[in-house]
């Protein structure tokens, strides 16, 4: 079970984070100033278009790769801040699963030995209940118990993940990173791994920061969404207002190019096709840096960045906006009907 | 009148295990002008069986079966002529283009390149002509980008020029496999658009490989659903949406979340069990040990495929489903 630490203070706090990576020729800036809170026992989906640079948040989030600049609250505690030796004795606070179960488990290594390894290193349970508890966490996972003498290429590609699922909560975290966990499965197999995670968080109220492309399997998990582009985000808010009244221009041609699964509406909708494609990182627009490919940009968006702030919208909600054409109400005018060819 | 027509399509893969059969007597054909989806999950068969038809598939395989080109059997046909017909009658286009495209040729040289083989174009010609049609498949500045390699390009870019390369001997048929699965889904709507322009424009027909049901109902005329090497449904994409039958058509569309839908309030139904590993053609149903309808006649007889009310509509079940699927939004 998730601890409880202060009642209702957030699991994670983001603050200006930034991670910038030098290369031959410039600064790839591909976290360039982040804030979001993460509450206790709430999933938040992140979602993105490659180099985005959500991925690198959530590994931020876990201490696998520390930020340029900013800080990642843990319960309080900037892990940024803390030595080395700190940081391990708080792992077992937070954990990350992956796109690719088969690079985060030792092919080498039973099913067992991966799961037990987070129960040895942290001492969570006695050693002679340790095998009680890996059978536990392995139904937990939908697995039968005798998968633990099994090796990770004996399973299939949703088992392993189910696996890296049972690993990843062993120790019982506070927070779960899922970075794109059902990308390179199968339509019918992430729909079982969909539900898990559901499953999962509800029984044992960890907080999520689901990462991922797909916004369909973003909506179906998310409470809050948070939308990047270009190493910043540009929205966020609750998951119905954001698919029912989306605010940023980037987050309406995002859910414009989705295609629905119905011929009918699909064929019907109305929807802007996006100029270009997304600037490099290294050398990131002046002003917002959507502003050459929205329909709507006018001078201030080319000379001055937006900030995200907090807007209240008619029905009450609160959501977060970078945007200069969004109104203090949310309300912003719609995009041009009429699609921008491509180029 | 059909550009293709598929029958009987056998490939056996011989591996260290014994034989694996990848499609198992598949049937499909494929009308002028139109674009024609096929819709399956990893494993099934789906891109085997379009390398099969010009002969690209993998060397440990065998093919057999008919697959008519206009009037003639490609199975049959010398490999010098397999040869002139690949990239000028029958082109393709893969997910990956940075696979397919030489690195070290520059944008301009590789396109014009098979305007010269083809076509015996001479430079100048082949150069303007190239100008053309990358401005054809949506390429900005496209004179400016000829000197260009492909390595200097965005993923969609890249995967514009390969449709480019693909279109450049305004062939009858063009095949796309997963062409949009690596980019971004704002550049996908992009390349989708790109796509059904040049089948309005240039009259070919399309064959579009895809594992995404919303890809299928943005560009599709006609869907074929496979599963273990096999065409179990296929239909008008309207009909096929409007009334699966198939239960694992079915259980692919339920798969998806839908908008609206949360788990708080909604559960996912997936497919459970793994694609059967055939080591000889199927003599019972595929789908059967995975099926909630499966009865003892599924696991004794091959289901064929069989018309169903429904114009075009077919498909290989011995209990078709007929209820209404609700999808329902906003649960």
């Amino acid at each position: 079970m998730a601890e409880q630490q202060n009642g209702d203070a957030p699991v994670l706090v983001l603050r200006d984070l930034v991670k910038h990576y030098q290369v031959p020729g410039g600064t790839v800036r591909s976290v360039d100033g982040v804030d979001l809170v993460i509450g206790r026992g709430e999933i938040v989906g992140l979602v993105g278009e490659s180099g985005s640079g959500k991925s690198t948040i959530g590994k931020m989030a876990v201490a696998l790769i520390s930020p340029s600049s900013g800080s990642v609250e843990l319960d309080g505690v900037d892990l940024a801040a803390l030595p080395k030796r700190r940081v391990r004795a708080m792992r077992k606070r937070f954990n990350i699963v992956f796109q690719d179960p088969g690079s985060s488990i030792n092919p080498r290594t039973t099913v067992g030995d991966a799961i037990s390894e987070p129960l040895r290193i942290h001492r969570i349970v006695p050693r002679r209940r340790i095998d009680e508890r890996v059978a536990e966490l392995l139904e937990q996972v939908g697995l039968r118990p005798d998968t633990a003498a099994r090796y990770p290429h004996e399973l299939s590609g949703g088992q392993r993940q189910r696996v890296s699922l049972a690993r990843a909560l062993a120790a019982g975290p506070e927070l779960l990173v899922a970075d794109e966990p059902t990308s390179a499965l199968d339509v019918s197999v992430q729909a079982s791994v969909l539900n898990l995670v559901a499953d999962l968080q509800q029984n044992l109220g960890f907080a999520c920061l689901f990462i991922s492309h797909d916004l369909s399997a973003i909506e179906y998990l998310a409470d809050r969404i948070a939308v990047m582009y270009l190493g910043r985000i540009v929205e966020v808010a609750d998951r119905r207002d954001l698919f029912e009244r989306p605010m940023h221009p980037y987050t309406d041609v995002l859910l414009q190019a989705a295609p629905v699964a119905d011929p009918v509406e699909q064929r019907g909708r109305e929807r802007v096709v996006l100029r270009g494609e997304i600037p490099s990182p290294m050398n990131p627009p002046s002003g917002c840096s959507f502003h050459p490919r929205c329909p709507l940009a006018t001078e201030v968006c080319r000379t001055t960045e937006p900030a995200l702030r907090t807007v209240q919208r008619a029905d009450g909600r609160t959501a977060q906006v970078a945007c200069h054409l969004v109104g203090d109400d949310g309300v912003r005018a719609a995009l041009p009907a009429e699609s921008v060819p491509v180029g | 009148m059909n550009v293709l027509e598929v029958a009987d399509l056998g490939v056996t893969f011989a591996t260290e295990d014994g034989p694996v059969v990848a499609v198992d007597r598949l049937d499909y054909e494929v009308r002028e002008g139109e674009i024609l989806a096929i819709v399956g999950e990893s494993g099934c068969g789906k891109s085997v069986g379009v390398l099969s038809l010009l002969g690209l598939q993998p060397g440990n395989s065998t093919v057999s079966g008919r697959v008519s080109y206009r009037g003639e059997d490609l199975l049959t046909v010398s490999e010098s002529r397999l040869r002139g017909l690949r990239g000028r009658d029958i082109a393709y286009i893969f997910q990956d283009p940075m696979t397919a495209l030489n690195p070290l040729m520059t944008v301009g040289t590789q396109v014009a390149e098979t305007l010269r083989k083809h076509l015996g174009m001479s430079k100048a010609a082949a150069r303007e002509r190239v100008v053309e049609l990358l401005e054809l498949v949506g390429i900005p500045a496209a004179r400016e980008r000829l000197g260009v390699y492909p390595h200097q390009l965005s993923g969609g870019m890249r995967q514009r020029v390969m449709i480019a390369m693909a279109i450049a001997c305004d062939p009858k048929l063009l095949i796309a496999d997963e062409p949009t699965t690596a980019l971004d889904v704002t550049v996908q709507a992009g390349i989708i658009e790109t796509l059904k322009e040049l089948r309005d424009r240039l009259g070919m027909a399309i064959v579009i490989i895809t594992h995404d049901m919303g890809v299928v109902a943005d560009i599709a005329d006609r869907v074929v659903v496979m599963y273990a090497g096999k065409a179990i449904e296929s239909a008008p994409v309207v009909e096929l949406f409007a009334h699966p039958t198939h239960p694992y058509t079915r259980g692919l569309l339920q798969a998806v979340p839908q908008r609206g839908q949360h788990a708080t309030a909604h559960r996912l139904k997936g497919i459970s069990g793994n694609v059967p590993v055939l080591r000889s053609t199927a003599v019972a149903c595929s789908f059967a040990d995975r099926c909630a309808f499966a009865s003892d006649a599924c696991r004794a007889v091959r289901p064929e495929p069989a018309p169903i009310a429904g114009a075009g509509h077919t498909v290989a079940c011995l209990h078709p489903q007929t209820e209404p699927l609700l999808l329902q939004k906003g649960a």
